[in-house]
């Protein structure tokens, strides 16, 4: 069976068939980042513009690169949930179009559900039960996922997300964006000492996470505020200074990570984890949970990158393994900000 | 020619089908979401008994307008043309607010609220049924918009209601100045104008091109 996939929830404008939830035949991303980098982070009405200019392409180019028509598709699957409702809307209007049009059965799929599934694009006969870290720009969740037609939220951030947490500490150190590869970088080969940064672990046996505490330690550590009301002047910090901030937020964002995400397969009598989201990519992040998760015998899957950042093969995948809804339901499918 | 057109530049979408009888079917969603549209098409497409493979151009009005109404339109009118292989057609919404008052008068002037303190505006005459620009569109303060447009105008638009005193006294001293009270353009007016470019120009379906909304800012 193949599955098109349409996804426009953020700053990527992507399409992509993939057969039998795993074969990718084909994955197209239109990546926005060089026009939000000036505004380091994502500016919604510049995402809705662009995925308005590209979206035929990207789906043209798609099926072109997978050697197919829609004659050959037998379900569209389509990011309604969560992401900016511009952006959201944009994809799913045009998906819905298209069911309509050709007569195919349509699957409304969850962005982050589909960052849970990602690395079974990559580990073909990785199944459930696994626990699933997401951890992105948007988002960072643990999933216990059993099959792929339910996923069991088991924690997720309380404020913001670990890649805009990245991106914000990058801006205050005066870093370009996006901000995680940057710090993970330049981070790589300083070995120098870090700034001791808190860990936010929430309430005792939480699965939840909170990152606002630590943008704000980094702000303080950064440009500490000389009284209650005035701030000092901006001082010049040295490289050292700012690799050394750099190293400490990530070694903190990192250990509650990795610890939240043990503690999951834990209390799940979980072996396998597997890790999706942009932030994925983060090297410390996996060294530190291969060195964590193999002293208790859990076995860590990721996808390859190109399924790490926003993609619609992630879309398609999943949508393979989850119901199609009926023609009544589709004409008012509508989508929906958060999860 | 069955032309399936998409006003969704204003607060009140609207939907025409038109059939080669030049018989017109109309759907209006006021104040409902983008979520009903395709059940608006289905519905038009069902009354006039006809499939969306019989249709052989889509319309879509590209604004100015609502930044988020524009563009689910316009999704949805690229999926259709995509799907279908069949021409996407865009019009100015200033031409479709324009379009349906030349039955009254040579000179019109659109005038939108661009926010900010500004309008968005832009004068047409009529030839034969048809609205031709006779300027670039305006964005700024109104008064120097005014200025320029010709005397003698219907005025139609959404910033119409929000500067008629400044319409009023800049024509003080003319006594045929109409101000025209309509809300919303309309999917048939739009019609008409595709029908008019389907007669006059090649029009082709093309996957790559690149239709984009026009935007106040």
């Amino acid at each position: 069976m193949k599955v098109l996939g349409i996804e426009t929830s953020c700053d990527e404008t992507a399409a992509a068939v993939v057969s039998d939830g795993r074969e990718v035949l084909s994955n197209v991303v239109n990546s926005q980042v060089e026009f939000h980098k000036k505004f380091s982070g994502v500016v919604p009405e510049i995402a809705c513009r662009k995925h308005i200019e590209t979206i035929t392409c990207v789906l043209d180019e798609a099926l072109k690169k997978a050697h197919c028509d829609f004659s050959s598709i037998d379900r569209i699957a389509v990011t309604n949930r969560p992401g900016l409702i511009g952006a959201l809307l944009i994809g799913l209007s045009f998906a819905k179009s298209i069911a309509y049009a050709r007569g195919i059965p349509l699957v409304p799929v969850s962005h982050i559900e589909a960052h849970a599934y990602s690395a079974c694009l990559t580990h073909m006969s990785l199944s459930g039960p696994y626990i699933s870290l997401v951890v992105s720009g948007g988002h960072t969740s643990l999933y216990l996922v059993k099959d792929f037609k339910s996923f069991d939220l088991l924690g997720k951030t309380i404020d913001d997300a670990v890649g805009e947490a990245y991106d914000k500490v990058a801006k205050v150190l005066g870093m370009s964006y996006p901000g995680g590869p940057e710090i993970d970088r330049l981070v790589r080969s300083y070995k120098g000492k870090a700034v001791s940064f808190p860990r936010t672990y929430l309430e005792k046996d939480s699965l939840d996470f909170s990152f606002s505490g630590i943008k704000t330690a980094v702000l303080y550590k950064v440009h500490p505020p000389a009284n209650k009301t005035s701030w000092e002047k901006e001082k010049v910090l040295s490289e050292q200074d700012i690799l050394s901030v750099a190293k400490g937020f990530q070694e903190s964002i990192v250990d509650v990570l990795v610890r939240k995400s043990i503690a999951a397969c834990q209390r799940h009598d979980c072996r396998k984890l597997a890790i999706g989201g942009g932030v994925a990519r983060n090297s410390r992040l996996r060294e530190k949970l291969l060195e964590e998760c193999s002293k208790r015998n859990i076995e860590t899957f990721y996808p390859d990158r190109a399924y790490c950042t926003d993609n619609a093969a992630m879309i398609a995948g999943l949508g393979y393994y989850q119901p199609p809804i009926g023609t009544e339901a589709m004409m008012t499918l509508d989508a929906t900000p958060t999860i | 020619m069955k032309i399936l057109a998409l006003e969704t530049s204003s607060s009140c979408v609207n939907i025409g089908l038109c059939l080669d009888s030049g018989m017109i079917f109309e759907e209006s969603l006021l104040n409902r979401g983008s979520q009903f549209i395709l059940g608006a098409v289905d519905k038009l497409l069902k009354d006039a008994r006809i499939k969306l493979d019989d249709v052989d151009v889509f319309g879509i009005s590209v604004g100015p307008g609502s930044f988020t109404g524009l563009r689910v339109g316009l999704s949805f009118a690229k999926g259709f043309s995509y799907s279908c292989r069949r021409p996407l057609v865009a019009v100015e919404s200033l031409k479709v607010w324009a379009s349906p008052l030349c039955r009254k008068s040579t000179n019109i002037v659109v005038l939108l609220d661009a926010k900010r303190t500004c309008v968005y505006g832009q004068a047409f005459l009529c030839q034969n049924g048809i609205p031709k620009a006779i300027h670039e569109p305006f964005m700024g303060p109104v008064k120097d918009f005014l200025a320029q447009v010709p005397r003698e105008s219907v005025f139609v638009g959404s910033a119409c209601g929000l500067y008629e005193k400044e319409i009023r006294e800049m024509f003080s001293d003319s006594e045929k100045i109409f101000i025209e009270k309509q809300n919303t353009p309309k999917a048939k007016d739009l019609i008409a104008l595709v029908l008019h470019d389907a007669k006059n120009k090649k029009i082709e379906f093309n996957p790559e091109a690149c239709v984009t909304p026009i935007y106040f800012w």
